[in-house]
């Protein structure tokens, strides 16, 4: 039972998902809607698991008094203040919002939630990805070098495109920019289309093997 | 920014947004306590904005107010558009629920093998949905995209170069370019046959597009990553205002002291990196 099960149920769910998109029939089309809400519904409980793994791991170590305990505590504090925002933000604009605007929900953008979201999620995530500016320049310096034909292919594309971009290459030669352009609507896009050819018979072969119960991701862990 | 906030709530965001920026900067020194501490909290509070996320997106559309609706229809004998029957087909939502707590039991190793069946649901749903999707969009529709005309006849022109042409408008050569480049490239990746002959002075041709086409990649995301570098520049230097009493300034001088205080107090006997 542990392991047939979600075979069967995988199979099901998989031949409804590939029926609604050939079929015409409307209880087919209705059973793989609702079938695809259910994945979606369970998908999203995902994120609950992960925040209660996160919960239960992060409170063992402060508990406990582990090594650096004082940043999970930081990272418990900052994940149940931003939880509760979002309550907050619910509240107002599902429960009271539809008291007050003739049942239908109210925007509100002046809570603590947006503020947590302006302030700290915002320019937190961004200057992290930003940061990676410094690495992926170096990371260039190493890695754009013309040892060989390939290797100077990649230079000239990778300079061509980042020159032809901004206002500099254009100032420097008139062509820059239409050569960039040249690059990435042509060759780029003719590498990228045969990438995305293969990477789709791979994700049609995958998809098969699950739905036959060949593969079975689910029965790891 | 989404929200509108008074003087003294926006003048508080404000030094926020600074010494936040400037904790995270901090990291190219080394890693320190004062990037470690907001990287935890940007975990926490990532944690948190996807959990509200799930919740507001996804559950509560989706299963609490479907479930609610369909209740209301069959006590009230029709509610929103639906009548009874459709209130009781609502309630068979109950088993996204089900299986969605079921997910949970992953936290208890006795119970774990419970959590296989929601996963089963979710993998059968995106394996099916990703096939026929994947099939159409990314394998039909490329191939439907790369049979271009390799002739010239009509309006259509032979080569890009003629006055006034735009690097991305069709010409006989740019579609020869993009066929040749899909095909080659497509070889390069068959690792069915070995590549001797014809096939291998393919996939060599081949090979050249698949560096183009990295190297174009890696020069855009150069310039995405850089653009993210400015905007925060950007955002210091708008912030740094004197209404707001100058939180650039002073968030980086904060940063600074603690980085020395932390290296002169904790780190005496560790080597320079």
């Amino acid at each position: 039972m542990r392991n047939k099960i979600p075979v069967f149920i995988s199979a099901f769910v998989g031949i409804f998902m590939i029926l609604k998109y050939f079929s015409t029939y409307p209880a087919i089309k209705r059973v793989a809607d609702e079938l695809e809400q259910w994945g979606v519904i369970t998908l999203s409980f995902s994120i609950v698991l992960g925040v209660l793994n996160l919960i239960k791991i992060n409170l063992k170590a402060v508990v406990e008094r582990k090594k650096d305990w004082g940043y999970k505590l930081l990272l418990l504090v900052s994940m149940f203040t931003m939880m509760i925002a979002g309550g907050v933000k619910w509240y107002l604009e599902e429960v009271r919002g539809r008291q007050v605007n003739q049942g239908l929900p109210l925007a509100v953008h002046d809570s603590l939630f947006d503020f947590m979201f302006d302030h700290v999620y915002f320019p937190l995530s961004a200057t992290i990805f930003a940061l990676l500016a410094f690495y992926v320049a170096s990371a260039a310096f190493r890695a754009f070098r013309a040892k060989n034909l390939h290797a100077t292919l990649l230079l000239i594309a990778a300079v061509i495109v980042m020159i032809g971009r901004v206002p500099v290459g254009g100032a420097i030669w008139k062509g820059f920019p239409w050569l960039q352009e040249w690059i990435m609507t042509w060759p780029n896009t003719a590498g990228q289309r045969a990438i995305q050819i293969g990477a789709a018979i791979g994700m049609i072969a995958t998809g098969l093997r699950v739905i036959l119960g060949i593969e079975k991701p689910y029965l790891k862990g | 920014m989404t929200g509108t906030y008074d003087p003294f709530v926006e003048t508080l965001g404000v030094w926020l947004v600074c010494f936040f920026t400037l904790a995270v900067f901090s990291f190219l020194y080394r890693d320190n306590p004062i990037y470690k501490a907001v990287e935890h909290i940007y975990v926490g509070v990532a944690a948190g904005y996807y959990f509200y996320q799930a919740f507001r997106g996804t559950i509560y559309p989706n299963f609490v107010l479907h479930v609610m609706r369909g209740t209301r229809a069959i006590v009230q004998g029709q509610a929103e558009g639906w009548t009874v029957h459709d209130g009781w087909l609502a309630q068979w939502r109950w088993g996204a629920a089900v299986l969605g707590i079921l997910l949970l039991s992953r936290l208890v190793p006795r119970l774990s093998w419970l959590s296989r069946w929601p996963m089963a649901l979710v993998v059968g749903a995106f394996a099916g949905l990703n096939l026929t999707g994947f099939a159409k969009a990314n394998f039909i529709d490329q191939i439907a995209g790369t049979m271009l005309p390799l002739a010239a006849g009509g309006s259509a022109q032979a080569l890009p170069f003629w006055p006034g042409a735009t690097a991305a408008a069709p010409s006989i050569f740019n579609h020869f370019v993009l066929v040749v480049g899909v095909v080659t490239v497509l070889t390069y990746f068959f690792f069915s046959t070995p590549r001797t002959g014809m096939l291998g002075k393919m996939g060599t041709v081949g090979i050249w597009f698949v560096m183009m086409t990295f190297g174009a990649t890696y020069g855009s995301i150069v310039l995405a990553r850089i653009s993210l570098l400015i905007g925060r520049a950007t955002t210091l230097l708008d912030a740094n205002l004197p209404k707001y009493g100058y939180p650039a300034y002073w968030c980086a001088l904060l940063v600074l002291l603690a980085i020395v205080v932390w290296r002169l107090k904790f780190c005496k006997d560790e080597q320079q990196p």
